[in-house]
């Protein structure tokens, strides 16, 4: 009997791909010899992830000891292929199949499941890559701070302007009450909304020695107009320490404060008497600021008369007919018709000589590669990276394009 | 607060000049007769109020137009100065957003152009007294005293409102009545005999009724007020006038954010 009682090969199996949620599963009954099998019962068993059996089929094998089953499954399956043996034959082993239809159809309707494992590779490679990036700027982050504070150590007095932990903070309300009796009936009624803190400015250092010309570059809401507002004096911050060396010429804002019913006369001295220049500098200079003004009659007629190419003209030429220590931009200003801003731009670019310190605020990085030697980089309030103009702008150049695809929907003030 | 103001040559110096020309000159511009109407409205004023109201206290004022003026002038110096202080930060914030200039100096401009329509309507009681033949006293020329301590109360007042209207905008409106009621409370048209005794030693303690009562004695008879009167005014100025300057030096910064 032992000669007769053949050995029982390995059920030979062969597993054809999915296509949705069909499985077909096809395989051969074969002795150990290569005999197939015919005529025997083979069992499968659908297993849940549990282990306990969901569905059992049972199927007779051919004359070639071939089976076949097609399934529908749904969900995570385990497909267990039995030969329980007779007579003849021994017992084969069990055999068994994961099968994970489910996720993959949640990820990718009528995709091919190499797609779907392609998808998934490049998904995790680019999340990687996002980790190692943030990673990296960390690591920038606490190297320029360390930079900043060796800096720091070396004491010198070549500095125009520098910057010690400068912090400024807005107040935010979503509704703001700026009158007493909403004041008053909601400090009663206790419906006065907290105040969320907007840090404009977060601990802020620098250094900009004399004739430094720096770019201040940054997206949108950086802080970068607070920033220069707040080294000319307009704000004052909450925490740290502003020194200034040398007078500053602010360029912020053209005729302010003009006087609509004055003439372009005493408009010259009210908007220089605002920009801090004292009476003898503005009777000495008034005939030069007329001229390069090429406003001729119209001084003497109220500026109400004046268009607003002629208005900005006049405040342009009142605003750089000082000679200063520091210059601050924000965006280059070109105002006036063709030939005047070619004339102001020259002006400025004369204004910009060699000795002048320059701090520029500007979108355009061509600018700023043009006439700065050194940038600074602000986000969310705080310094990302100094350094030589080139680098920095390049380093901004390519994040500018990451973000401008991944998170520009995602914009939001960032609160703290 | 420093004292560059008031150096020669100084920009800020400068810049105070042309802010007290420029409110000087805005406010008659656009009208016909220009800065005519700093004299013809106390005049037209004073005129309506003579012919309503001597007849009504024609025994217990002397000179009417004199004691109406003297009073209405300090008093419209009181109104107009705290006002044109209290929009000063308000009204410029365009200014004060871009340009760093010292937050107060729009303020003080106001007060010192305002001074100066009030040196104008001086001229115009002058005039007065010469017409209805008022006797002029040697000591009429120590008024400057109570007029250098409203200057100090306005510029106090004028300060503390500047920051509060540009927090608060409607106390705009509540100091426009504040002011009426104040025109009442300060004896400008009555005979101060006319209150009876405890109210009368309250209205005492109002500054403004106090340096209206000095300036009086001083003009319209010729002599000392009493001294408990001139150091209560005195020292109630002074308190308002530091109280003023702390709490603008506290909030300046604050509320160059909020503009």
């Amino acid at each position: 009997m032992d000669n007769e009682k053949t050995e029982v090969k390995k059920i030979k199996t062969q597993i054809i791909p999915a296509i949705h949620n069909t499985v077909s599963l096809q395989f051969y009954l074969r002795t150990e010899d290569g005999k197939p099998i015919a005529n025997e019962e083979v069992v499968y068993n659908l297993l849940r992830e549990t282990g306990e059996i969901s569905n059992s089929y049972r199927q007779i094998t051919n004359e070639e000891g071939k089976v076949h089953l097609t399934l529908n499954l749904k969900g995570d399956t385990i497909i267990q292929l039995l030969y329980e043996g007779s007579d003849k034959y021994e017992k084969a082993k069990v055999n068994t199949f994961r099968v994970r239809p489910s996720k993959e159809e949640k990820e990718l309707k009528n995709g091919h499941p190499y797609q779907v494992r392609r998808r998934e590779e490049a998904q995790k490679k680019k999340e990687e890559a996002k980790k190692e990036k943030e990673a990296a700027k960390l690591r920038k982050i606490e190297e320029f701070a360390e930079a900043q504070n060796q800096l720091q150590t070396v004491g010198d007095d070549n500095v125009a302007i520098e910057l010690r932990n400068v912090s400024l903070s807005f107040k935010i309300g979503k509704d703001k009450i700026d009158n007493l009796k909403e004041y008053v009936i909601r400090t009663i009624n206790r419906t006065k909304e907290k105040k969320t803190i907007f840090k404009a400015t977060d601990n802020v250092s620098f250094k900009i020695y004399k004739g430094e010309k720096v770019g201040i570059i940054g997206f949108n809401g950086a802080g970068k107009s607070t920033l220069l507002k707040i080294i000319s004096g307009v704000y004052t911050p909450d925490e740290g320490e502003v020194i200034v060396n040398g007078n500053i010429a602010p360029l912020l804002s053209l005729g302010a404060g003009f006087d609509k019913n004055y003439s372009g006369r005493e408009n010259i001295f009210l908007n220089g008497a605002i920009l801090g220049y004292n009476e003898k500098f503005l009777n000495e200079k008034y005939d030069e600021i007329l001229e390069f003004s090429e406003l001729g009659e119209f001084i003497n007629l109220p500026v109400k008369n004046y268009s607003s190419g002629m208005l900005s003209k006049l405040g342009f030429s009142i605003a750089t007919i000082v000679d200063p220590d520091i210059l601050i931009l924000d965006e280059v200003l070109g105002v006036g018709d063709i030939t005047f801003r070619e004339k102001s731009r020259e002006k400025l670019q004369s204004l910009m000589a060699s000795n002048t310190t320059v701090l520029l605020v500007s979108h355009s990085i061509r600018e700023i590669r043009n006439i700065c030697d050194k940038a600074i980089w602000i986000e969310k309030g705080r310094v990302r990276a100094v350094g030589e103009v080139d680098a920095i702008c390049d380093e901004y150049e390519d994040e500018a394009q990451n973000v401008s695809k991944e998170k520009t929907k995602k914009l939001k003030p960032q609160r703290f | 607060m420093t004292l560059e103001i008031l150096k020669k040559g100084t920009s800020e110096n400068f810049l105070l000049k042309q802010i007290i020309k420029k409110n000087f000159t805005s406010k008659y511009k656009d009208s016909f007769i220009g800065v005519l109407w700093s004299f013809l409205n106390p005049l037209i004023e004073m005129a309506l109020l003579t012919a309503i109201f001597s007849a009504v206290f024609a025994r217990s004022i002397e000179n009417f137009p004199v004691y109406f003026l003297t009073g209405r002038i300090v008093i419209n110096f009181f109104n107009s100065g705290t006002k044109i202080a209290m929009r000063s930060i308000k009204a410029n914030r365009s200014i004060f957003n871009k340009i760093f200039i010292p937050r107060y100096i729009f303020a003080l401009g106001g007060i010192c152009s305002e001074f100066l329509n009030f040196l104008m309507s001086v001229i115009v009681l002058i005039a007065i007294m010469i017409l209805t033949q008022a006797p002029f006293y040697a000591m009429a020329l120590f008024s400057v005293i109570p007029i250098a301590v409203l200057f100090l109360l306005i510029t106090g007042i004028g300060l503390i409102l500047a920051i509060v209207c540009t927090k608060f905008t409607d106390i705009e409106y509540l100091y426009k009545i504040f002011t009426s009621l104040l025109i009442y409370a300060c004896a400008i048209f009555y005979p101060i005999t006319s209150v009876p005794q405890p109210i009368r030693g309250y209205m005492e303690l109002n500054p403004v009724y106090g340096i209206i009562a000095q300036f009086r004695s001083f003009v319209m008879e010729g002599q000392f007020p009493s001294a408990s009167l001139m150091l209560t005014t005195f020292a109630i100025s002074l308190v308002i006038f530091i109280i003023g300057v702390l709490v603008f030096r506290k909030y300046q910064d604050r509320i160059t954010l909020e503009l």
